[in-house]
């Protein structure tokens, strides 16, 4: 075969060898561990805490123990069930925001690449949506309504899709030239049929890259949210662990109560980071052949 | 004149091959534009007038050559009978009906009437459907067949006309296949539907030149068998001779010669189609190849009036760069836009 | 010139005195690895020389049949997922395929050229083509930075290229770039240029111009010239020799008139017969079966093109042919000949 045919051998073994290619790729393994990791610790937690988390024991300011990993608070809860049962709601929010602004993103970005028209609008909000701080956007709109998780969401969603939309929008745009997409509107498929069966299963590979990058910022994100008070912080979660310590651990010198957050979010946000890095490392040379 | 009465003129003298046919594709006046943007960091915006008043006729059952170098609008012109581009403004009439006011249904007949063989084969298959799925989408969407007996019968049929062994191809994928049988794919896919007019976008010109002579044989075999009519695009002199009856040659979005191909490639009355002939390789002695030095399109200039091709033409006059010239009969059956046609006043003979 | 340098020159003339080839490739083999288990050997056994400076070679084969390895191979360009099994590759005496970093960087660019099939798509769009030429210069030339500018419009100018060096690559048409690219490849006055199929994606017009410009650079700074492509035809006019490669290996060799004319190859024979030229009538295609270009792959054993050969006869079938001279100047390896 020459040297072209062998080049463009490689374009094709782009489902089947991405996860082969994912397998060998050492960052790609270090946050499948990590993820694995966390993943085993919240899941034996939960069935292995003797503690609720919203119980209030007489050990108040425990630094860390056998009995409490974590340590306790200032009116004893124990931080270590807080983190694990805070993690559902922490995972929930962080999961859902990334899925939503992953599905809205390929939409808008498919549907910005293919047609020229709407191209103008969609972008020009994606732009608009990028350039803007998103942080001090986030906590105006959070505190303008009443702290729930679907607000939290909704937010997350509304600052993350932008950057999705545009990568998706690229890809489409110099997909939509390739001879293959002429032949298959003369061909007689129509564009609805073109933009789902043809262009639409070439971008998952680079959404799934995102939407793995995502869940890592959603999570950082709405934890800071709720960190800085966006959000209802009686209810369990990493945030409100960090904002009751932000209130009363450096008075205190309770140094443990932020372990547990921290040491979470570090785990979750890193493994997700480097899997999504490294599909995105992964998929590149093939997107440019 | 107009084209059709040159033709019947010949008729009468006795070719009876192209007598009394009307014209299955008529186009007048073609116009399409582009604006371009020039430079990464600059923004100038240049215009690209990529098919300038073209006007041409294909008849029923001729295979009718576009010749031309990249920028002389030949891919835009496919492009535009395809209804892939709009045209600026012009006409293109398949049987009477205006491809660029089709829509729906009607663009689906269109579509299965009038096909197109691209030019790459590998850029024109999906990387990820196997030959079957290929060949079998413009019959299931063009042809209304759904069943699945019924389209592997087809696309099977199709698929030994072409020359391939359905049993071994069928499930294959295209990194699996050569370059000449992605091509044959190629011409299958187009070939499925049943179409009248075949448009074939330099269909050998990504092959090996030994793979070339096979898959317009293949052409031409077709052709025969389904009497279809084809519109060979081109750059290159040698598969236009033997392939069409008739020729035209582009230059920067216009026809400049038109008329029977031996006449044209024997005795051309246009300079452009001369050194195109002159650049054309042929296998000779070393001792009988002669290399001359002609400056490019680019080297020429742009040209604000007057013949475009006059910055390269050895026989420009003043004339030349002073008025364009029209597309007019310089001989019994061929056109040429010259002020200063070659071979005319000869007897055109062949 | 430094010591080096010098020494260099004087082993060159003392390898030309003595007769000897300035290029010799002896039993070069290269295998492309694609998996673990599929091996392919891209050539096998090359044996060819360059006897003097102003030889030109043509060589031709369809893809996948070695030519661009052969190549890449002269400059010790053969990268993972290939590599040279067996045979040297010897200039003026010296071995390629031993030199260290100090050394190819001399070799390559300097003595050998290389103009590559899509080396007109490979220019930074940030840079213009006269910095392109001028980097060159620098770096591999030992000039300053005004000098190779100045030095690069004037290779600019020698292949027709005025006034324009500041432009960026896209705003050269796709044949003015490809005359960069030579310009390039011959900065620094090189004294074999190989260049792999450089007018493929060009007009015939174009291409023209680009062979004539090749010819007038072989006459005037007497360049050995390995001109690689599918297209035998450009070949007429261009080169003095040609050498037909099939399956990685070369099965014939010779002058190019006597190749073409009077092939002795049955792969050359069928090569030639298979092409559309202007020459070509009506009646090629009504003769033509048209699914007969689809060849048999090249046998494992004996001689390769045994499954496609119309005179294949029992000795094909076990014994591998080697080149050998048949003739006055021309090789062929075929058992009809023996």
């Amino acid at each position: 075969m020459s040297i072209v045919e062998s080049s463009s051998k490689v374009t094709t073994r782009l489902k089947g060898s991405v996860l082969g290619a994912l397998f060998r790729s050492r960052p790609a393994k270090l946050g499948g561990l990590l993820l694995l990791a966390f993943f085993i610790i919240i899941i034996a937690g939960t069935f292995l805490t003797p503690y609720n988390p919203y119980e209030n024991t007489p050990d108040v300011n425990a630094p860390p123990s056998f009995a409490h990993p974590f340590g306790t608070d200032n009116v004893g809860h124990d931080l270590f069930s807080q983190v694990v049962f805070g993690a559902y709601s922490s995972m929930y929010v962080g999961l859902v925001s990334a899925i939503g602004s992953s599905i809205i993103g390929v939409v808008v970005g498919t549907l910005a690449g293919y047609y020229r028209r709407l191209e103008g609008i969609l972008t020009g909000t994606g732009d608009i949506i990028l350039t803007f701080p998103a942080f001090p956007l986030l906590i105006l709109l959070g505190s303008m309504y009443p702290p729930t998780d679907e607000l939290l969401i909704a937010l997350l969603i509304l600052v993350l899709w932008a950057p999705i939309a545009r990568a998706v929008r690229s890809q489409v745009l110099s997909l939509k030239e390739r001879p293959y997409v002429d032949s298959a509107r003369t061909g007689g498929m129509k564009d609805r049929q073109i933009i789902v069966q043809i262009l639409m299963p070439q971008v998952v590979s680079i959404a799934v890259a995102y939407f793995v990058l995502s869940v890592a910022a959603a999570v950082v994100l709405v934890t800071s949210l709720e960190f800085l008070g966006v959000g209802n912080p009686d209810i369990v979660s990493w945030g409100s662990i960090l904002y009751w310590a932000q209130q009363f651990a450096f008075y205190l010198g309770d140094w443990w109560w932020v372990l547990g957050p921290g040491l979470s979010i570090t785990l979750v946000a890193l493994g997700f980071a480097l899997i999504g890095f490294s599909i995105e490392e992964v998929m590149n040379p093939r997107l440019r052949v | 004149m107009s084209q059709v009465q040159l033709i019947g003129k010949e008729a009468e003298g006795g070719d009876a091959f192209l007598s009394g046919r009307r014209p299955l594709l008529s186009i007048k006046d073609l116009q399409v534009t582009f604006i371009r943007q020039r430079g990464l960091f600059n923004r100038r915006k240049s215009i690209v007038r990529a098919v300038q008043g073209i006007s041409l006729e294909l008849f029923e059952s001729e295979i009718l050559s576009v010749v031309g170098e990249s920028g002389s609008g030949k891919t835009t012109l496919a492009r535009c009978i395809l209804a892939l581009n709009r045209p600026d403004s012009g006409s293109i009439k398949y049987r009477n009906n205006e491809v660029t006011a089709l829509k729906g249904g009607e663009l689906m007949n269109f579509r299965r009437d009038v096909q197109i063989v691209y030019q790459d084969p590998y850029e024109s298959l999906n990387p990820r459907q196997d030959v079957f799925t290929a060949v079998s989408i413009p019959i299931r969407q063009l042809a209304g067949e759904d069943s699945k007996e019924k389209l592997t019968e087809r696309v099977a049929k199709v698929l030994r006309e072409v020359g391939l062994d359905p049993s071994a191809v069928m499930r294959r994928l295209p990194h699996q296949l050569s370059g000449g049988e992605r091509q044959r794919v190629n011409i299958a896919k187009a070939l499925a539907p049943d179409p009248k007019l075949l448009v074939a976008d330099e269909p050998v010109t990504m092959l090996d030149a030994s793979q070339r002579l096979g898959v317009l044989s293949l052409l031409m075999e077709l052709k025969e068998k389904r009497n279809l009519t084809i519109l060979l695009i081109t750059h290159d002199l040698a598969s236009a001779r033997i392939m069409s009856d008739r020729t035209a040659i582009m230059y920067l979005g216009r026809i400049v010669e038109v008329g029977p191909t031996s006449k044209i490639l024997n005795k051309p009355h246009h300079p452009y189609t001369q050194l195109i002939l002159a650049a054309t390789p042929r296998l000779k002695r070393s001792s009988e190849v002669k290399r001359e030095y002609v400056p490019s399109v680019e080297e020429a200039g742009r040209v604000e009036r007057g013949c475009v091709f006059a910055p390269r033409c050895k026989y420009a006059t003043s004339i030349c760069r002073d008025t364009e010239p029209q597309l007019l009969a310089k001989s019994e059956s061929s056109l040429a836009a010259c002020h200063n046609p070659l071979n005319v006043n000869q007897a055109t003979s062949e | 010139m430094t010591t080096q340098e010098e020494e260099e020159e004087e082993e060159e003339e003392k390898h030309v005195q003595e007769d000897r080839a300035i290029l010799d490739l002896s039993n070069v083999s290269v295998e492309y690895s694609s998996s673990s288990t599929e091996k392919k050997l891209a050539a096998d056994r090359i044996n060819l020389s360059i006897p003097w400076r102003g030889y030109t070679l043509g060589v031709v084969g369809e893809s996948g049949s070695g030519k661009t390895t052969l190549g890449l191979s002269i400059l010790n360009l053969i990268e993972s997922p290939g590599r040279i099994t067996s045979g040297a590759v010897r200039y003026m005496g010296r071995d390629v395929l031993a030199m260290k970093a100090g050394e190819l960087r001399n070799y390559r660019w300097k003595e050998v050229s290389m103009v590559f099939q899509s080396a007109m798509n490979s220019f930074s769009p940030v840079k213009t083509v006269g910095d392109h030429i001028a980097e060159v210069l620098v770096r591999r030339g030992d000039l300053n930075k005004s000098e190779a500018r100045e030095q690069a419009e004037k290779l600019l100018e020698k292949v027709g290229i005025f006034g324009r060096a500041d432009d960026y690559p896209h705003e050269f048409s796709g044949g003015m770039r490809q005359r960069a690219v030579i310009a390039t490849a011959l900065a620094l006055s090189p004294k074999i240029l190989i260049a792999d199929e450089p007018t493929s994606a060009l007009d015939v017009v174009v291409q023209e111009q680009i062979l004539a410009l090749l010819k007038k650079q072989v006459k005037e700074l007497d360049l050995s010239l390995i001109f690689i492509t599918h297209e035998i035809a450009i070949l007429c006019g261009l080169v003095d020799n040609i050498a037909v490669m099939y399956a990685g290996e070369i099965v014939e060799m010779g002058p190019i008139d006597d190749v073409l004319f009077e092939p002795l190859h049955p792969y050359t024979e069928m090569l030639l017969s298979s092409l559309l030229s202007l020459e070509s009538s009506r009646d090629t295609l009504s003769k033509r079966n048209a699914s007969s270009t689809i060849g048999a792959p090249p046998a494992r054993v004996g001689c390769k093109y045994a499954t496609r050969c119309k005179y294949v006869f029992d000795r094909c079938k076990n014994e591998r042919p080697v080149l050998r001279e048949y003739k006055k100047g021309r090789m062929v390896a075929c058992h009809k000949y023996n």
